[in-house]
């Protein structure tokens, strides 16, 4: 199993990329000691949102599949959490119910969206047009749900303004729960997010990953083939909206709120810039370009909103056009090729059987 | 039925705004086969040179023949600089013009300050025909819709360089060996499209308040329409048009107005689940 952490679909797969790894991962554990609580969780929050450009890199990089639909399920997830944490509470690890009712949730909504789209045969730009549709349609329908016949249980939606009074997520301990927040939550999420990234590794590496690259590259043949590329496709979209809505849930319990305007444009395309601008088909390409850019966007937000959305823009036009696999898988192709010796052989297509 | 009538006019008059932004998504669509994400900031643009026009003293009629001229002239300037760059990967086209589109509206976001802006209607009132009243505004909407579908149709059908655009659309390598240029088609028919697009925003601006929102509301209904109809043919986006509005402007006088939205998109799925490749499917293979 952990050999598949390394091979063919992954950048950095030397002891010198592990190394550095580990390097960073203790200085992401020991930095909540040197840094003041505000700040912790302001990290905390960056990391939130890295899982939802993993599943979309996972769909889109690997599976081919570009889905403007990562926040419909970080909505999914995120408004799921709230109602369930408002009527039943974070008590007695009730939390981590919610959590993983309102992940299963999103994933249900996956499943029937992919697969009305998948086997639909819906692809290429069709594919972008439906989840951006029903994407924005959750946003309008939730915008509107401002009066008090909008409520289920205890929990109202409160259309424009979003919900809010949800409980965070609570871990629970001897004499009592711990709730998540600040500190205790960036452990989380980091822990969370170290064992997604090292699974989502181990998944592309594996015939799974490599079939799924297969389908990417040529559909047809890889059918011929005889795999059944739908059911690839399904799993690839099913997982990686699924990881949107863990995204969802760890905001909603982070802010304790959530709203329409985080589900529809501009920022249901925020994913994808973060993704085609890191470098679409890497994961470890989409982690740290992801976070890079929200530091960046956060520090021009405080500024000017407007500023930070047209940077974002320009950063998408700009990567679009000349480098349309991504500024870091570009960055660390180019790296490769410097020292002859450790250059790494990326085959991109699958071996049968 | 005097209230039939009216709901009959109100979706009438929706319906051709609707037409007549799908008219020119689809036209680029089908000709280079790639959906401009920006559609809906160059409707916003056609409909802020009415009120630049407005503000600069010089009258919203200027503005209004002035927008479909300004938004095509830009359509030629992105597509010779950006666009057809994209042409031969259509799901970086979808992404290039998302960001163009962004750019452009939160730059005109700022310019307005974040205001909404109402702008009067050049002829405002309404006509009476048996007791019913109509907006001239609408009715002007709906006749301008149909003459635009008439003239491109016209054009398509009629002209030398209809002819070439359609050659061009059915195999563009054995319209490029004729001597036909394509390249050129291309920018021609993008900046047709972003005329189009700029009309449409001159003459909807004075029915919503102008916003840097005002094209993002109808991007989504535009492209679900070109997807009912089919890529690739002139009847096919109108047609989808004419669905896509009659649904979203109707169903709210059936059902809940807050369920109608979600309603066409469902409506709107299922179909395009049903038949994949739209009510008229093109021709070639």
């Amino acid at each position: 199993m952990l050999h598949l952490l390394n091979g063919p679909q992954t950048l950095g797969n030397g002891r010198g990329f592990w190394i550095s790894a580990g390097f960073v991962l203790a200085a992401a554990l020991i930095y909540p000691a040197f840094a003041d609580p505000y700040d912790v969780g302001n990290f905390a929050y960056f990391l939130i949102w890295v899982f939802m450009a993993l599943g979309l890199c996972l769909m889109w990089g690997y599976g081919g599949m570009l889905s403007f639909g990562q926040t419909f399920f970080f909505g999914i997830g995120g408004y799921a959490y709230g109602v369930f944490s408002v009527d039943l509470g974070n008590a007695y690890g009730m939390a981590l119910g919610d959590f993983a009712m309102a992940v299963l949730l999103a994933g249900l909504a996956a499943a029937i969206l992919g697969y009305l789209m998948i086997y639909g045969r819906i692809g290429g730009v069709f594919f972008g047009i439906v989840t951006l549709s029903v994407t924005l349609a959750l946003a309008f329908f939730l915008g509107q749900t401002a009066g008090p016949e909008w409520a289920i249980g205890e929990a109202r939606l409160n259309g424009f303004n979003g919900m809010q009074g949800m409980s965070p997520l609570s871990i629970p301990w001897f004499g009592g729960g711990i709730d998540l927040e600040e500190t205790a939550l960036y452990y989380f999420v980091l822990i969370l997010l170290v064992c997604t990234y090292l699974a989502l590794r181990v998944l592309v590496n594996s015939r799974v990953g490599n079939v799924l690259v297969a389908v990417r590259e040529d559909p047809q043949r890889t059918e011929l083939l005889g795999y059944d590329v739908r059911r690839f496709q399904f799993g690839a979209f099913v997982l990686g909206s699924m990881l949107a809505a863990v995204s969802g849930v760890l905001y909603t319990s982070w802010g304790q709120f959530i709203t329409p305007s985080s589900i529809g444009l501009p920022a249901a395309a925020m994913p994808i810039v973060w993704v085609a601008f890191s470098g679409r088909s890497d994961l470890t390409a989409v982690l740290v370009g992801t976070f890079v850019l929200l530091a960046v966007f956060q520090t021009l937000t405080i500024y000017s909103e407007q500023a930070a959305l047209i940077l974002m823009g320009l950063i998408l036009v700009v990567t679009v056009m000349v480098a349309p696999q991504g500024c870091f898988v570009g960055l660390s192709r180019i790296a490769n090729r410097l020292p002859k010796r450790n250059r790494t052989l990326r085959v991109p297509s699958a071996e049968p059987g | 039925m005097a209230d039939a009538i009216t709901v009959i006019f109100d979706i009438a008059s929706f319906t051709s705004v609707m037409v007549l932004i799908v008219l020119g998504l689809g036209v680029i669509a089908s000709m280079m086969g790639i959906f401009n994400f920006a559609h809906g900031e160059l409707v916003l643009l056609g409909a802020y040179t009415v009120y630049l026009s407005a503000s600069a003293g010089l009258g919203l009629w200027f503005g209004i023949l002035a927008a479909p001229v300004a938004v095509g002239l830009l359509g030629v300037v992105m597509e010779r600089l950006i666009i057809r760059r994209f042409y031969a990967s259509p799901i970086i086209a979808m992404l290039g013009t998302y960001a163009i589109g962004l750019v452009i509206r939160e730059i005109v976001r700022g310019l307005l300050g974040g205001n909404y802006v109402s702008i009067p209607e050049p002829i405002s009132g309404a006509f009476t025909i048996g007791g019913i009243n109509f907006s001239i505004w609408r009715t002007i909407i709906i006749l301008a819709t149909l003459s635009v579908l008439l003239a491109s149709w016209w054009m398509l059908a009629r002209t030398p360089i209809g002819l070439r655009i359609r050659g061009a659309l059915e195999n563009p390598m054995l319209a490029r060996t004729c001597g036909i240029s394509t390249t050129r088609l291309y920018s021609l028919t993008f900046a047709f499209g972003s005329a189009l697009a700029g009309l449409a925003g001159a003459l909807i601006v004075p029915l919503y308040q102008l916003s840097a929102d005002i094209g993002i509301r109808f991007l989504v209904q535009a492209f679900l329409s070109v997807m009912l109809g089919g890529v690739g043919t002139f009847q096919g986006p109108v047609l989808g048009a004419g669905t896509v509005g009659v649904m979203a402007s109707g169903l709210p006088w059936l059902v809940p107005p807050v369920l109608a939205d979600p309603l066409v998109f469902l409506i709107a799925l299922v179909i395009v689940k049903l038949r994949p490749q739209g009510f008229i499917a093109a021709g070639r293979s």
